[in-house]
C-alpha cells in the first residue's frame, strides 16, 4: 500500500509537471508577451531602464543626470555615488515634497540602491515616473558594483 | 491562490523574470524557463487540486513549491536582500518577515491539506 502510495504521487506530480511544462512552453511560443526560454535575458530585456555599471559611470562622467540613492540615509552616509542625492524609496512621499520645486521633469535621472537584488531602485524608478519624470533609469548593479569598480566615492 | 499567483505572471513572464534575477540565486541561463514553466505549474497544480482530479500529486507539487519559494525568501533574507518577492506578480512586495510569514502559512496550509488527502479511503484517492 505504501508503495502504491509512493509510486501514485511521484506519477502523478511527475505527469503534471511535465504537461504543464510542454504547455508553458507552447504557449510561450506563440504568446505575444513570450520570452527567449533558451539563453540568458540582457539588462535591457529585463527592463528598458536598467543601465549596466560603465553606462552609469558613463553618464556620471557626462553630468547630465542627477543620481538618486534610493537607499535608506544611514547607509547613503557610509558611501554614496559622488553627487548622488539621498532619496530613500521608503521615504519617498516626503523627499517629492522638497525635490519637486527645483527638479525638472525632464531632468534624467539615475536611481540606484545596493544592487542585485535590491529592489529599492525599481520601487523609487516607478515612483518616480508615476509622479511624472520621463527620463528615468536604473543603474541596476548599483553600489556595490561602483564601490568593485574603485571608482570616486563620497563618504 | 496559486491560480491567481501563476495567471497573473504568466501575462507578465519578463516581470517575473526580474523578480527571478532580481533574488540573485539562479543563472542567468535558467532564469527564462523559470519564469515560463513555474506560473503553468501553479496553476495546473491548483486546477486540478481544486477539481479533484490527480489530487495527491497537486497537492505534492504544491507542497514542493511553497516549501521551494520559503527556503529561497529565507535564503535570500538572510543574504540581506530584499528584492520585490514576485509571489503575486505586480501585487507582490518585497522579501521580509511579511512575505515570509505568507510563505510559512501557505507551506503549512499545503502540508496539511496533503495530510488529509492521505487519510481519505484508497479508493477515493484512486483519482
Amino acid at each position: 500500500m505504501m508503495y502504491n502510495d509512493a509510486a501514485r504521487v511521484t506519477l502523478q506530480t511527475a505527469s503534471l509537471l511535465a504537461i504543464a511544462s510542454a504547455f508553458a512552453l507552447l504557449a510561450n511560443a506563440f504568446s505575444p508577451v513570450g520570452i527567449p526560454v533558451t539563453r540568458a535575458l540582457t539588462l535591457r530585456e529585463l527592463d528598458a531602464r536598467y543601465l549596466t555599471a560603465e553606462e552609469a559611470h558613463a553618464r556620471h562622467e557626462a553630468g547630465q543626470s542627477i543620481f538618486l540613492d534610493a537607499r535608506p540615509e544611514k547607509l547613503f552616509e557610509r558611501g554614496h555615488i559622488p553627487g548622488a542625492l539621498v532619496y530613500p524609496a521608503d521615504e519617498f512621499e516626503q523627499r517629492f515634497l522638497t525635490t519637486a520645486a527645483w527638479l525638472p521633469k525632464e531632468t534624467e535621472l539615475v536611481v540606484y540602491c545596493d544592487g542585485k537584488g535590491c529592489g529599492l531602485s525599481r520601487q523609487l524608478a516607478d515612483k518616480l515616473a508615476a509622479a511624472g519624470y520621463t527620463r528615468v533609469v536604473i543603474f541596476y548593479e548599483g553600489w556595490k558594483a561602483w564601490d568593485a569598480h574603485c571608482w570616486p566615492v563620497e563618504r | 491562490m496559486f491560480i491567481v499567483a501563476g495567471a497573473l505572471k504568466i501575462v507578465n513572464p519578463i516581470g517575473f523574470a526580474r523578480d527571478i534575477t532580481d533574488y540573485d540565486l539562479a543563472a542567468g541561463l535558467i532564469v527564462p524557463a523559470i519564469a515560463v514553466v513555474l506560473p503553468w505549474w501553479e496553476v495546473a497544480a491548483g486546477v486540478l487540486a481544486i477539481a479533484g482530479r490527480w489530487r495527491i500529486g497537486a497537492l505534492t507539487a504544491l507542497t514542493g513549491m511553497s516549501a521551494a519559494f520559503l527556503i529561497v525568501g529565507a535564503i535570500t533574507f538572510a543574504r540581506g536582500l530584499s528584492p520585490e518577492c514576485g509571489c503575486f506578480g505586480f501585487m507582490s512586495e518585497r522579501v521580509g518577515p511579511m512575505s515570509l510569514t505568507f510563505e510559512a502559512a501557505l507551506l503549512l496550509a499545503c502540508v496539511l491539506l496533503l495530510r488529509k488527502e492521505f487519510r481519505r479511503p484508497e479508493e477515493d484517492r484512486r483519482r
